[in-house]
């Protein structure tokens, strides 16, 4: 269904654009919000899955493909439900409440309270550079190429520094697995 | 007004009236469909047991006399009823929410994941060429990975929200073994994505159905491969042998013990609809998609109405051979046990996919023809059968626990003796 | 594949890490004990192929380096590249001789080692991971430096920092490294999530994640009206968040904490490596802005640093264990770096002193940690000033190590830290930041205080029955080798203090200028002399002025020498 729409939605002339936007993105914010208010860890995961859906579905719209599907794989397929996973097998509770005092609903209401509004005057006060410099991937057929040639040629280190980093990660976790199985 | 008009006119290019037929028809021959796979799988378990199997209910439903029961066809539509009218209980401990979604989850992705699949090709209309598909995007064959990575949603929260020990097992096994198994089946769409150049669903089944010995059905320049991926798709749509979330020996009903009436249906419409996918998937991958015999080139890529209807059946006709395939299996193979389920994907298929994937590069690299794909594959193949056996061993898992009591316990055997 | 090839060029001593670091995990996963030892030696060696190949692929500068991966925000990432993976190799092969025994102390290993005939079990000796994180994440500090994009500043910073996690928590046997290390962590992660967040606003603000467009496109901004509010933002929360690196301000709350729990000799390495990243990741940030730092980030700098300098004194002053006790000396010694940062402008004699401060910092810290490391109170670590108390008169070596260090904490005269500080001072006072230099002295004044009681423990204090010396060869060779260059360098520090100014100076174009940087005069590396003296006219001219400084300048250049000694070192202590 995303996809039928992003095929109407792409249509310059549509009217649907600004809708399916507004949707998709107040299901991204909506959804956010429900993570933070609620209680139960594994709810949290859901509702954490409906936003990163929500965000590939606005660059589904942004004719991203790539990256929502990667969105999707990456984040909705893979970490998002090995949280849960890890959340499932290590708590000693699963259904556990997670309860937040007044005290730190305040304090996290003001940090975020005072990010949001600085970023907001920054927004606001700010150009939008990529405006002529970047402008929204055509609807060709050949973004996956070019991803794939950018990634293997101006972004080799970093490309590389990423699979370094996994290494990291996982060599990292087999090691402390293992050291406390003894 | 007349801007919404004009507007709705500009929009509605054949292609778009295309897409939308293809969506009205696939959907709805999947939901219909279903149900009679659910009797094709009872037949299927009935032949394979030497049974007969449902043969009883015709057309008329006990309303008029029927002298022929019409191969017992009519049972599909009973069962549905059935499910529809059953009592829908929900258990008072569930979390009402995650387990009203479950099943949404469930079918949700079911239902979107076939969008790219290429059922009747290209289609001549005027001036234009039409993708007779349900979507035409640029990633193709990675769009069915990335809405089949969410199809485990289903099972985790059906098997939490219930608040039953024996779902959370199920949703528990089922997310490891669906994770474990999406990397390899990844890791052949990327090898598949990289001999044809292309992920475009399309474009992957006209390089098959080109003709001549360079461009033919993937399966025969990739077998090991294609046994891989089918590997991953019985495991990813949790058929036996890898049904171990829903194990009725061990965990009752999996993650949807508590589950009854038409959510629970919803969750079998589901796994169901993931096979049909998979299917096509397969078929489109390895089995050239709409093509009607390799190393022919019989099927233009581009054609008329007919052929598009000629090209749907073909491309059925596999996928329902395929369907007939994973029931067979279904009913032939005993179920993996869990230990054995992650070794196979961990330590046989992601390695072999991997090695593939390498030599298909180098293969690429070099535009050596694709018959050394099939070299690659047996090399693979033969080598696993050498290497593996001298690979490290882990520690005995399944230890024999000598319990008193138990068949391995010394005692019984100092019994037996004494 | 040019344009592959091209881009890994400048990289070879990273890469020389991470083969190092794969062959210790290789070396960790042997089927026998004497192997699994291997890992050390293994990471020495990668350690100084990492520095012949920095040199070397430093000989030609103006033709290969600038020219392979110069094209940084404003030019001066080549040669800070270079200055900081010199200093990276010659630290790191002091801190490796100070961690090599490190692994010896974690229980199980212990068991193999002291039951040899028992059965060999491959789960409980875990030396190769260790000395493979410690080189990925010393590698993580060179690919910061070399960063020309801020996805790869990102991921290099977080390489850096990735490995610390699991030393501080594997590194010990003990509950408190575990809850360092989850601290730790935890904070580390909302520090990444914060300078990610500027990241993606700097990108917002110029959309690009290449630093030489972000700067281009700063400088188009500020010759327009000035800076975007977003790029301010994105600036300010970079630093923000990189703070967490440096242990400053807003984000040093941790540190106490995961310093006290760690094992010493990790310790020490936290106390170096990712401060270094830090500072060279927030000059790359502050490079977006070139010369023309804009205010309020000047304020945000100003601010921090006096908090930092002031905190971490204050605080240092109130504790009772020397670790904690090092620990706030490190925040504070942030603080003074950061003075550095401040006084922007001009010819960037404040990162020039940044960079020699952070060389100096680390060797007296390190030695201060080595010497810690070396006494045992009741199996565990000595922490307290009593257990230090009195180590002169059981081991005149160790106590004058220590007091070697902690004077160059303070800032004494003949020691590095003095001309550190004294740099930073005057740097700052050029740029008219004269009341905050008067905090600074104040300051330094306040840690004087705590670095004698330190000292006068040691010295005057009554030796502790339960504390024992342990002997550790290699631990001790490094602190003293430690004390002793900084010591050397306070006394000849004028060529690298040079090295460091033309590192962030560097114009592009003056051979003669990058040249002396990149290569230390009198390097002991054969061969490579005669390179790199033919390039420029002015080599004949500064060898003869800077012959004594010649043989003993370079920090890096310890490095070298230490590397075929410690083998042997540390095969005594396993």
């Amino acid at each position: 269904m995303i996809v039928l729409a992003q095929q109407v939605a792409s249509h310059p002339l549509s009217p649907m654009q600004p809708l399916l936007f507004y949707v998709f993105a107040a299901l991204t914010v909506g959804s956010a919000w429900a993570i933070v208010l609620s209680q139960n860890i594994i709810r949290m995961a859901v509702y954490l899955l409906t936003t990163l859906a929500g965000v590939a579905a606005i660059y589904f719209m942004l004719n991203a493909e790539f990256l929502a599907a990667i969105q999707l794989i990456v984040y909705a397929g893979g970490t998002l439900i090995l949280i849960v996973f890890g959340v499932m097998l290590t708590s000693k509770n699963p259904f556990m409440q997670l309860v937040t005092s007044p005290l730190e609903r305040a304090l996290g209401l003001f940090i975020a309270a005072s990010v949001a509004v600085m970023a907001m005057v920054a927004l606001l006060n700010s150009p939008v550079p990529g405006g002529a410099a970047a402008p929204a991937a055509p609807a060709g057929h050949d973004h996956v190429a070019r991803i794939g040639r950018a990634l293997l040629s101006d972004y080799l280190v970093p490309f590389e520094l990423a699979a370094v980093l996994l290494l990291v990660v996982m060599v990292a976790a087999a090691y402390m697995a293992r050291r406390t199985q003894r | 007004m007349q801007d919404i008009i004009s507007c709705l006119q500009s929009i509605a290019t054949p292609q778009l009236i295309a897409h939308v037929i293809v969506i009205m028809v696939i959907a709805n021959l999947m939901l219909g469909g279903c149900a009679y796979l659910i009797l094709l799988e009872r037949k299927v378990a009935a032949w394979t047991q030497d049974r007969i199997g449902p043969n009883r209910v015709n057309f008329s439903f006990g309303l008029v006399s029927l002298k022929s029961k019409h191969f017992g066809l009519g049972q599909a539509l009973v069962d549905g009823v059935k499910l529809l009218v059953k009592e829908d209980y929900d258990p008072p401990q569930v979390d009402k929410i995650l387990f009203y979604l479950a099943p949404v989850f469930a079918v949700g992705t079911a239902l979107v994941g076939w969008a790219i699949i290429p059922w009747g090709g290209l289609m001549q209309w005027g001036d234009q060429t039409l993708v007779i598909a349900a979507a035409d995007i640029n990633i193709g064959i990675i769009y069915p990975l990335a809405i089949g990575s969410l199809a485990v949603y289903g099972v985790v929260v059906g098997g939490y929200a219930s608040t039953n020990k024996y779902s959370f097992l199920g949703a528990l096994r089922a997310t490891a073994q669906m994770l474990s198994y999406e990397i390899p089946m990844s890791l052949c769409v990327l090898i598949i994505i990289l001999m044809s150049g292309t992920p475009r669903a399309e474009d992957i089944a006209v390089l098959q159905a080109a003709g001549g010995l360079h461009h033919s059905w993937n399966i025969l320049f990739q077998p090991l491969l294609a046994v891989i991926f089918f590997t991953c798709v019985l495991a990813e749509c949790n058929r036996a042998p890898f049904d171990l979330a829903e194990s009725e020996q061990e965990l009752v009903g999996g993650y949807h013990t508590e589950y009854s009436s038409m959510k629970w249906a919803l969750f079998f419409l589901g796994e169901y609809m993931h096979m049909i996918t998979g299917s096509a998937m397969f078929a489109l991958l390895f089995l050239g998609g709409w093509d009607l015999l390799p190393f022919l080139g019989a099927l233009p890529a581009v054609g008329g109405i007919g052929l598009v209807l000629l090209k749907f059946a073909i491309f059925a006709g596999k996928v329902f051979f395929l369907l007939f395939v994973m029931m067979w299996i279904r009913w032939s193979l005993p179920r993996f046990r869990f230990d054995q389920l992650m070794r196979l994907a961990w330590r046989s298929l992601i390695p072999m996919t991997l090695i593939l994937l390498l030599a298909s590069g180098v293969i690429v690299y070099l535009r050596l023809s694709p018959w050394y794909f099939l070299l690659a594959n047996i090399a693979v193949f033969v080598g696993g059968l050498f290497v593996g056996p001298l690979l490290p061993q882990g520690p005995p898992v399944n230890r024999r626990v000598p319990l008193a009591g138990s068949r391995f316990s010394p005692l019984v055997e100092v019994a037996a003796k004494g | 594949m040019n344009l592959m090839t091209e881009k890994i060029a400048g990289l070879w001593p990273e890469i020389s890490l991470l083969l190092g670091a794969c062959s210790c995990i290789a070396a960790g996963l042997a089927g026998t004990v004497s192997v699994r030892r291997l890992a050390a030696p293994i990471a020495a060696v990668a350690l100084a192929v990492a520095g012949v190949a920095t040199l070397a692929g430093a000989s030609p500068p103006t033709s290969i380096h600038i020219g392979a991966h110069g094209s940084s925000a404003n030019g001066i990432a080549a040669p800070l590249a270079c200055y900081v993976k010199i200093a990276v190799v010659g630290v790191g092969l002091l801190l490796l001789l100070v961690a090599a025994a490190v692994p010896n102390r974690i229980r199980s290993d212990q068991q193999v080692d002291n039951a040899p005939g028992s059965a060999f079990d491959a789960g409980l000796v875990m030396r190769g991971e260790f000395f493979a994180f410690f080189l990925l994440s010393l590698t993580g500090v060179m690919l910061v430096s070399g960063a020309t994009d801020l996805v790869w500043l990102f991921l290099a910073l977080e390489l850096t920092s990735l490995p610390t996690y699991v030393m501080v928590a594997t590194a010990r046997d003990r509950v408190e490294a575990n809850e360092a290390a989850v601290k730790y962590f935890f904070l580390g992660a909302l520090a990444a999530a914060v300078f990610l967040y500027g990241f993606t606003l700097l990108y917002g603000a110029t959309g690009s994640t290449d630093l030489n467009v972000i700067h281009n496109v700063a400088k188009h901004q500020l010759a327009h009206g000035g800076l975007s509010p977003l790029l301010l933002t994105g600036m300010l929360l970079s630093i923000v968040g990189i703070a967490f690196k440096i242990a400053a301000v807003p984000m040093h709350f941790y540190a106490a904490d995961v310093y006290q729990g760690a094992s010493t000799a990790v310790t020490a390495f936290l106390a170096f490596v990712p401060k270094t990243a830090g500072f060279v990741a927030l000059i790359l940030i502050l490079g977006i802005t070139g010369d023309h730092t804009p205010q309020p980030v000047i304020w945000l700098l100003w601010a921090m640093e006096a908090l930092t300098m002031t905190i971490g004194n204050v605080m240092g002053l109130l504790q009772t264990n020397v670790k904690r006790v090092l620990a706030y000396s490190s925040i504070a010694h942030s603080g003074y770096m950061l003075l550095g940062l401040v006084a922007l402008g001009g010819h960037r004699a404040g990162e020039a002193a940044v960079l020699f401060y952070v060389v100096g910092y680390g060797l007296a810290t390190i030695a201060a940690f080595a010497v810690l490391g070396c006494l045992e109170t009741n199996g565990d670590e000595s922490q307290d000033y009593a257990h230090i108390a009195g180590l002169a008169k059981r081991n005149p070596g160790l106590a004058a190590t220590l007091l070697l260090a902690v004077l160059s904490l303070i800032g004494m005269p003949p020691l590095v830290g003095f001309l550190g500080k004294v740099y930073l001072f005057t740097s700052a006072i050029d740029h008219g930041y004269v009341c905050l230099v008067v905090i600074a002295a104040i300051n330094s004044a306040i840690g004087a205080v705590y670095y004698l009681r330190i000292a006068s423990a040691c010295y005057f204090g009554k030796p502790d029955e339960a504390t024992r010396v342990i002997d550790w060869p290699s631990r001790r060779v490094g602190g003293t080798a430690a004390a002793v260059i900084a010591l050397a360098l306070g006394i000849v520090g004028g060529p690298l203090v040079e090295a460091a100014s033309l590192a962030v100076d560097a114009p592009i174009g003056h051979p003669t200028h990058s040249t002396g940087i990149v290569l230390p005069p009198a390097d002991d590396e054969r061969g490579e002399m005669p390179d790199t003296a033919t390039p420029q006219p002015a080599a004949p001219t500064t060898a003869p002025a800077d012959d004594a400084p010649a043989a003993t300048e370079t920090a890096p250049q310890p490095a070298p020498e230490t590397a075929p000694s410690e083998p042997a070192g540390k095969s005594s202590d396993m």
